[in-house]
């Protein structure tokens, strides 16, 4: 991997900031660069083959329809989907999860049983089950985690121990990236009967995802966390859970027919997709899965664990830095930590002034900032396109702002 | 470090974040109001005295950020002693300070320097919320006496 030629591709990169530094952009957890081949095909969408999908029968409404068909096809294999129907197009992961939560337990299906989020789950995987939960009158329990921030595995296997309907974990941390085992999480769930959905948002740019693997039975992520456009975001689903699953919306382009007393929906993958697609999204979303499996997401990974491991490596040695969570086999290249005496708000702002964008805050994830006893974080999160000379730069500037602030 | 960061961080902040006159530890009382800013999870509790339309003692304890923990110090201070209308005005004219939408420049506004001190923030419209944590969350309070 070329990283000087990767770099190349994001725009972004070949200005400078309003201070007149490089832009060194640490917040990949909350949203990555778009390279050239995302935004070209987005234009190039609008530019030279705008219609809506799967409704005119001229062109370039039928072009759209065929793309969208290809693309989700691609987005199949890319997630290791058994068939292209099992991938419905979202507007993102909390799009997804809300709609996902009054699907299941707002349905026709009565289900049974508690409602397990663990507690490094970030609060769109949290708040919409709590809710959910309440409203079906179902206990909500949250999977205490390990003093390293792991879940913990015997304290789930005793939770399971009750009825269950459904678990949800994220493949792992925005906060620690600390990545679960989910196929284990899953095997565990399927065992008591419960469903598993797991919230890939940060996984998806960093490793491979595979569902059938983890066999989950439902999986999210967003496009834009994964070099790809914002508003557009993938539900996995198997067949047998979708084909069931009361539609996640309703409204036009899912319906069979309507009549005054009732209305009968299409087959997958439509039945789930009310509305006009985000077209633009899905095609801009393509251009990033080509773009990461060009690089190869093998050796985007080896990239940024090397990157993480020095990063780690640098804040250990600056004192008063406190990295939250052990690093795990299946880690995320995001770091968060806390230093003795500066709050996080000041240090983002310190580094800011660089041109270094880190994040300050609860990370909406407040039970697991609760979990660690504190309110907020500091949080460094790499790309394919992060350096170690980056990685070098911004923990000098954060030893000049302890001594600031100190 | 560059000079906007400079003048957000004053000499008056930053000793005021690092020893606070009116914080205190843990109490026992109840606190008056609560200052909590959900973007970002900081937390100060004041607890505000008042007697016969004056407050007598404000005091806070709580958690944020170096511009938090500062404004709120030297709130404290620009409000002993006042009437709570005297209050109302300054607590304006700090937000107002601080307020990058305004046309009125902060040295019209008031010749204090701790209140001056403030004024970058202007500059920094994300601190913002920093800035006037615990001074929104005591004109709420007032204005629902
Ligand atoms: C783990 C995790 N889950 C869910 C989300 C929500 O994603 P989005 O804002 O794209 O809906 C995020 C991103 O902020 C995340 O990091």
């Amino acid at each position: 991997m070329n990283l000087e030629s990767i770099k190349s591709q994001f725009p972004i990169f070949q200005q400078k900031t309003p201070v007149g530094k490089e832009l060194v952009y640490l917040d990949n957890a909350s949203t990555t660069q778009k390279p050239d081949c995302v935004i070209d095909a987005i234009a190039d969408f609008y530019k030279f083959s705008n219609a809506n999908a799967g409704r005119g029968v001229y062109w370039p409404a039928t072009e759209v329809t065929g793309r969208v068909v290809d693309i989700r096809q691609r987005l199949a294999k890319f997630i290791g989907a058994a068939r292209p129907e099992e991938v419905v197009f979202t507007h993102g992961v909390t799009d997804a999860l809300n709609k996902l939560a009054l699907a299941i337990f707002g349905g026709s299906q009565k289900r049974e049983g508690q409602v397990l989020v663990s507690g490094m789950e970030h609060h769109s995987n949290f708040v919409p089950w709590q809710m959910a939960a309440r409203h079906g009158s179902l206990p909500f329990k949250v999977i205490p985690l390990t003093d390293s921030g792991a879940i913990d595995m015997e304290a789930y296997a005793q939770l399971l121990k009750e009825p269950t309907s459904l678990v949800a974990v994220s493949a792992a941390s925005n906060v620690t990236g600390i990545g679960n085992d989910i196929s284990r999480l899953s095997q565990m769930a399927h065992n008591s009967g419960a469903l598993l959905v797991v919230d890939a948002s940060q996984a998806v740019a960093h490793q491979p995802i595979d569902v059938r693997q983890w066999d989950c039975d439902f999986m999210v992520f967003s496009g834009h966390k994964a070099y790809g456009p914002t508003g557009i975001g993938v539900l996995y689903g198997t067949y047998e859970v979708l084909v069931e699953l009361n539609p996640l919306a309703y409204g036009g382009g899912m319906v069979q027919e309507v009549n005054e007393s009732d209305t009968t929906f299409r087959m997958l993958p439509h039945r789930h997709e009310a509305g006009t697609l985000n077209l633009a999204g899905i095609v801009g979303l393509e251009a990033a899965i080509a773009f990461i499996e060009k690089q190869g997401i093998a050796n985007i990974q080896a990239h940024e664990n090397a990157l993480y491991e020095l990063l780690r490596k640098k804040l250990n040695e600056v004192s008063g830095v406190a990295i939250l969570g052990r690093s795990s086999s299946l880690q995320c290249p995001v770091v968060s930590f806390t230093v003795e005496g500066v709050h996080p708000h000041d240090m983002a702002t310190y580094l800011a002034t660089e041109g270094i964008s880190i994040r300050a805050g609860h990370h909406c994830a407040q039970p697991l900032m609760k979990h660690f006893g504190i309110t907020a974080c500091s949080r460094i999160s790499l790309a394919c396109y992060s350096s170690g000379q980056e990685i070098e730069q911004t923990v000098d500037q954060l030893k000049e702002a302890i001594a600031f602030f100190r | 470090m560059n000079k906007a960061l400079q003048s957000l961080y004053k000499e008056v902040i930053l000793s005021r974040a690092k020893v606070p006159r009116y914080e205190c530890k843990a109490p026992d009382l109840v606190p008056t109001v609560e200052a909590y800013n959900p973007l970002c999870g900081d937390k100060f509790y004041l607890y505000v005295s008042i007697e016969d339309g004056v407050f007598k003692e404000l005091k806070f304890s709580g958690f944020g950020c170096s511009i938090s923990k500062a404004s709120t110090d030297v709130m404290c201070d620009a409000l002993s002693h006042k009437t709570i209308q005297e209050g109302l005005l300054i607590i304006d004219t700090f937000l107002e300070l601080i307020d990058d939408k305004s046309s009125v420049s902060p040295e019209q506004l008031t010749d204090s320097k701790e209140l001056l001190a403030f004024a970058a923030a202007r500059d920094f419209p994300e601190r913002k919320t920093c800035a006037n944590l615990g001074w929104e969350a005591l004109r709420l309070h007032l204005q629902s006496l």
